[in-house]
């Protein structure tokens, strides 16, 4: 069940500028505070170190009154042709990791987008505390169980 | 809903997954029913509703996150092209 499909949400896009304003729009934080919070939400960029092993942290405040935090460490960074990062959006989702691949088309950008969830392994660690948030893949794995018992 | 499959398990092979199922019953996904020697096991489906229309509140969450990027380029560019 290592099988990537099966726990990626890919968003794919040809953005209409060039592949510099787009990487220079998803990289820089005085341009990620215009477009990271939905519905013009108040942002606060916290930290925002853009290197390999640099930290980000953006915070976001909720109607209760706490603060949504979204973080985490970029782990690679081809200058103008890919993003790996991961990220945690305290207390949604844990332990993901964000894909983002640019590549120029004259003067569009096609930008695939990819949020890969926790390995099969962490599924199953959170399952074991008795915690559930994959239930469409456990019912996966239930199948592949049940398949393989009764193909013996 | 009913399945109109049934697999039928030794007690070897419910007890490999035994552990799954019975995570799969406290969440209310599976219910057990016992008829004299056999435990049957039946899918709740209409359960995991609230897990899909979570799936899709989280994916329209990045979508809408990737749609706001692609505006404001495109005001970016206006603002270039004026």
């Amino acid at each position: 069940m290592s099988d990537l499909s099966n726990r990626t949400l890919t968003i794919e896009k040809t953005f209409n500028a060039p592949i510099k304003v787009v990487w220079d729009a998803w990289t820089q934080s005085e341009h990620i505070l215009k477009w990271w919070a939905p519905n013009g939400m108040d942002i606060k960029v916290i930290e925002h170190e853009f290197k390999v092993g640099g930290k980000w942290k953006y915070s976001m405040p909720m109607p209760d009154g706490n603060e949504f935090i979204s973080e985490g460490i970029y782990k690679e960074i081809i200058e103008l042709k890919k993003i790996i990062t991961s990220a945690d959006f305290k207390p949604m989702t844990e332990g993901v990791e964000l894909q983002t691949y640019f590549e120029a088309d004259g003067e569009k950008t096609k930008f695939t987008f990819s949020v890969v969830h926790p390995t099969p392994e962490y599924c199953k660690q959170q399952e074991e505390m008795g915690f559930y948030n994959g239930w469409g893949s456990a019912i996966e794995r239930l199948e592949t169980i049940l398949g393989t018992l009764t193909n013996k | 809903m009913k399945s109109q499959k049934s697999l039928k398990l030794a007690d070897q092979q419910f007890q490999n997954i035994s552990k799954h199922l019975k995570i799969l019953n406290e969440c209310g996904i599976i219910d057990f029913n016992q008829i004299g020697r056999e435990r049957l096991c039946l899918i709740q489906p209409q359960k995991l509703i609230p897990a899909f229309l979570w799936i899709k509140q989280y994916n329209k969450l990045w979508e809408d996150r990737i749609d706001s990027f692609e505006n404001y380029i495109n005001q970016i560019q206006n603002k270039k092209n004026e």
